[in-house]
C-alpha cells in the first residue's frame, strides 16, 4: 500500500514537471472571428481636394481600421483613424478612389457623412444611407445644406506634442551650441 | 451631316452633365473582410522580457494592433514592420515567467490555412523558438492549432526591435556637433 502511493506520488510529480517543462507557447480559448465589410467611393467632379472625412451618424455601426484605404492615388495616407470619424490626406487631386472599411455584416445598414476638403475649404459633402442591399447618396456641393460641416481642423491629426516639444528642446539645444561655438 | 452634328452635341452634353454632377459615388458592391484573433500563453521557459511573431504563409498577414491585451502590466507592442497589416511584431515589457496576451490576423479563420513563427527572448538571449500552425478546417478551435518547438527561426533582438529613426537622427546630430566643434 505504502510502495503504491510512492509510486503513485513520484507518478504525479513526473507528469506535473512534464506538463511544465513543455508548456511554451500555447493557445488559450478558441479564435474569434470579427467581421467588417469594404465599400470602394469614388470622387470627382468637385475640383480639386486635399483631405478626405467620413464620419458615422448612425449609433450600431463604427469604421474598422484602417478606416479609409487602397486609394487610387497611393500618395494619400490615413489621417484620423477613430471608430465614428476618419479622414486621409495627399496630394491636391481632382479624381479619387478608395474604401471605407465598416465593422459589422454588409447587410447592416448604416448612414455615412462625408466631406472633402481644398485647404480649409468644403468643397463637397455627401450623405450615403445603404439600407443593407443599395446605397442612397446625396451629394452637397461646397457643403450646403450637409448635416456634417466640420472644420478643417476638427478632421485632421495634431501633431503629437510629446514630438513637438522634443523639437522645441532639440532647436533650443542646437541654438545655444551654436552660440558657445561662435 | 446635321443629325451627326446633333448627336455629337448630345454626347457632349451628356459628358458634362456627368461631370458635373458625379461628386461622390459608391463603386461596385460591398466587399466583406475581417480579421480575427487569439488568446496565446507563454510559461514554462523562466522570465522573458520580449515576444516576437513573424508570418510565414505567403499572403497572410497580422492586422494592427498585433500584439495586445496582455494580463501582466508594463507590456506593450513595440514594432510592427507595416502600419496595418505587418508580418512582423513585437512585444515588450518587465521580466515575467508567464504571459497571456493576443495576438490578431487579417482575414477569416475557417477558410485561411497561415502559419507564424513565435520567439521569446530574455535581454538578448533566445529562450524559445516555436512554428505555429492554423489549419481553417471546419469549426475554429483551440485545439486546431499545430504548435512544434523548437522552431526555425532566431532572430536577433535588434532585429525585432528596431532602434527609432528619431534616436538614428539623434547619434547623427550629436556626431554633427562633435565634427562642427573640433573644427
Amino acid at each position: 500500500m505504502h510502495q503504491k502511493q510512492i509510486a503513485l506520488t513520484i507518478t504525479g510529480m513526473l507528469l506535473c514537471f512534464t506538463t511544465i517543462a513543455s508548456a511554451g507557447l500555447v493557445p488559450v480559448g478558441d479564435p474569434v472571428q470579427t467581421n467588417s465589410w469594404e465599400q470602394r467611393f469614388n470622387e470627382a467632379g468637385a475640383g480639386t481636394f486635399d483631405l478626405l472625412a467620413v464620419q458615422i451618424a448612425t449609433r450600431d455601426t463604427t469604421l474598422a481600421s484602417p478606416a479609409q484605404k487602397d486609394f487610387s492615388d497611393e500618395q494619400w495616407i490615413l489621417d484620423m483613424d477613430e471608430p465614428t470619424v476618419a479622414s486621409a490626406v495627399g496630394p491636391a487631386t481632382d479624381d479619387m478612389e478608395w474604401n471605407v472599411h465598416f465593422t459589422g455584416e454588409c447587410t447592416d445598414s448604416v448612414v455615412l457623412d462625408y466631406v472633402c476638403f481644398d485647404g480649409e475649404e468644403i468643397v463637397n459633402a455627401a450623405r450615403g444611407e445603404w439600407d443593407g442591399s443599395e446605397w442612397s447618396v446625396t451629394n452637397y456641393p461646397d457643403g450646403e445644406g450637409a448635416v456634417w460641416q466640420p472644420d478643417r481642423s476638427a478632421v485632421v491629426h495634431c501633431p503629437v506634442p510629446g514630438a513637438v516639444l522634443l523639437g522645441a528642446l532639440g532647436l533650443g539645444l542646437v541654438a545655444r551650441v551654436t552660440r558657445r561655438l561662435l | 451631316m446635321r443629325y451627326a452634328t446633333l448627336l455629337a452635341m448630345a454626347v457632349g452634353l451628356i459628358l458634362t452633365a456627368s461631370t458635373a454632377t458625379a461628386d461622390l459615388v459608391p463603386v461596385g458592391d460591398p466587399v466583406p473582410g475581417g480579421s480575427w484573433f487569439q488568446q496565446f500563453n507563454e510559461t514554462g521557459v523562466g522570465n522573458f522580457d520580449l515576444v516576437a511573431v513573424r508570418m510565414t504563409s505567403a499572403g497572410d498577414t497580422f492586422e494592427h494592433s498585433t500584439h495586445y491585451g496582455f494580463d501582466q502590466a508594463g507590456w506593450a507592442l513595440k514594432y510592427e514592420n507595416a502600419p496595418m497589416y505587418p508580418t512582423l511584431a513585437s512585444a515588450t515589457g518587465p521580466a515575467v515567467t508567464s504571459l497571456t496576451w493576443t495576438i490578431k490576423f487579417a482575414g477569416n479563420n475557417n477558410d485561411n490555412p497561415l502559419a507564424f513563427d513565435f520567439v521569446a527572448f530574455y535581454g538578448d538571449t533566445l529562450l524559445e523558438s516555436a512554428h505555429c500552425y492554423w489549419p481553417a478546417d471546419g469549426t475554429p478551435h483551440y485545439n486546431d492549432w499545430v504548435i512544434t518547438a523548437p522552431g526555425s527561426w532566431s532572430p536577433t533582438r535588434a532585429e525585432l526591435v528596431p532602434v527609432p529613426g528619431a534616436v538614428v537622427l539623434g547619434a547623427v546630430g550629436i556626431g554633427l556637433i562633435s565634427w562642427w566643434k573640433r573644427r
